[in-house]
């Protein structure tokens, strides 16, 4: 199998999950080539977006009311007062931009079927928030990394 | 806890774990002081989502408390190590509860420790390759002494054994939601252990009793 190919700021911002025999430099190479769906209309949902760009999960896909302006209630990490009034997916898409330069985030034109989709609970905090969508994040980078993705 | 005035909670650490409890807390109405002598590197940035490129080479304390206030919160950062005998005065002093969400076992043991005697409830959040856990102490209940006795002579850090990014929201997650229950007045979870053993394992939650023998056993 050949050798994945990384550059060197590359290797420095993932050295973390290379290290991981689990994942190593064919797992980090498998997050590259994968694309992922989430629905970013929720809190949790957002985190999720976020923490698998961070990990290198090549092409986000936005899904969700994109195009409806960022509430009141949606304010909160990781959207400050600067989001109040634009579009939810151009708010969303510059926060996971900013989270990892390799990523390529796309705006889904219809929902696809393997969105991943967390709904936010009522009373739900961003405790709660950072637990699911850490929870949801991590067995989809691990089932990506490590080729056991359905 | 002051009935006057908003919580209080100081925060060990601002990079993985820490980052996220802080934005939790504070997301909760609690006034955080976070102490973090480090500087944001690329190598953070799979796993710190609380910075970005255009934080590289900045405190995290003091970035890190700059997100809370954009986000509406209270933080105030300090780029320095814990320090127990600086824990015991001055500004930090005033607090409800301390949370560690530091990389350094030493750190665990002294904030676990500092809690301990000063009869404040805490928390101590760990991740580590796949897995992680989260203890929460309380006057009255088992300690982190009584689990893991004293600090290790040597134990791998992240920079050694490497970790799953998203995992370390997942675990700062549940170590602020646990802060917030004892904030709120909620000790029924002190002198538990929620552990996780890897992706696609359910977390377990342990109860402890007080090991005997333990420094604790003299406090209320």
């Amino acid at each position: 199998m050949t050798a994945p190919r990384f550059t060197d700021a590359q290797m420095r911002r993932y050295s973390r999950q290379i290290l991981l025999p689990a994942v190593g430099g064919h797992g980090q190479a498998r997050l590259r080539a994968a694309e992922v769906a989430i629905d970013v209309d929720g809190a949790a949902g957002r985190i999720a977006a976020l923490l698998l760009a961070a990990a290198g999960v090549g092409r986000i896909v936005l899904c969700g009311a994109l195009d409806r302006p960022v509430a009141e209630a949606d304010l909160g990490f990781p959207l400050d007062a600067g989001a109040r009034g634009r579009g939810l997916g151009d708010a969303v898409a510059a926060q996971v931009a900013a989270r990892n330069p390799d990523v390529t985030i796309v705006r889904a034109t219809a929902r696809p079927a393997s969105c991943l989709h967390l709904d936010d609970e009522p009373g739900q905090t961003l405790a709660d928030a950072l637990a699911r969508a850490g929870a949801a994040a991590t067995a989809l980078a691990y089932a990506l990394a490590t080729g056991t993705a359905p | 806890m002051n009935g006057s005035r908003s919580p209080r909670a100081l925060v060990v650490g601002a990079g993985g774990l820490g980052g996220p409890i802080a934005l939790a807390l504070a997301a909760g109405g609690v006034e955080v002081a976070v102490h973090d002598p480090d500087v944001v590197e690329l190598s953070n940035l799979h796993r710190q989502i609380a910075f970005t490129d255009a934080d590289l080479g900045a405190a995290k304390a003091r970035r890190l408390t700059a997100l809370i206030e954009r986000l509406g919160g209270r933080a105030v950062g300090h780029v320095d190590r814990f320090d127990p005998a600086i824990a015991a005065t001055g500004a930090v002093a005033d607090v409800d509860l301390l949370v560690d969400g530091s990389d350094d076992p030493a750190t665990k043991f002294a904030v676990a420790d500092h809690a301990g005697a000063a009869g404040l409830p805490y928390v101590i959040a760990s991740a580590l390759g796949l897995g992680g856990n989260v203890f929460v102490g309380g006057p009255g209940a088992a300690c982190y002494r009584c689990l893991f006795e004293d600090p290790p002579a040597e134990a791998p850090s992240c920079a050694d054994a490497g970790v799953l990014g998203p995992l370390v929201a997942w675990i700062g997650g549940v170590a602020a939601g646990h802060g917030l229950r004892l904030l709120a007045g909620d000790h029924r979870d002190a002198g538990t252990v929620w552990r996780l053993d890897g992706p696609g394992r359910a977390p377990r939650t342990l109860r402890l009793t007080r090991r005997p023998g333990c420094a604790c056993e003299a406090r209320p």
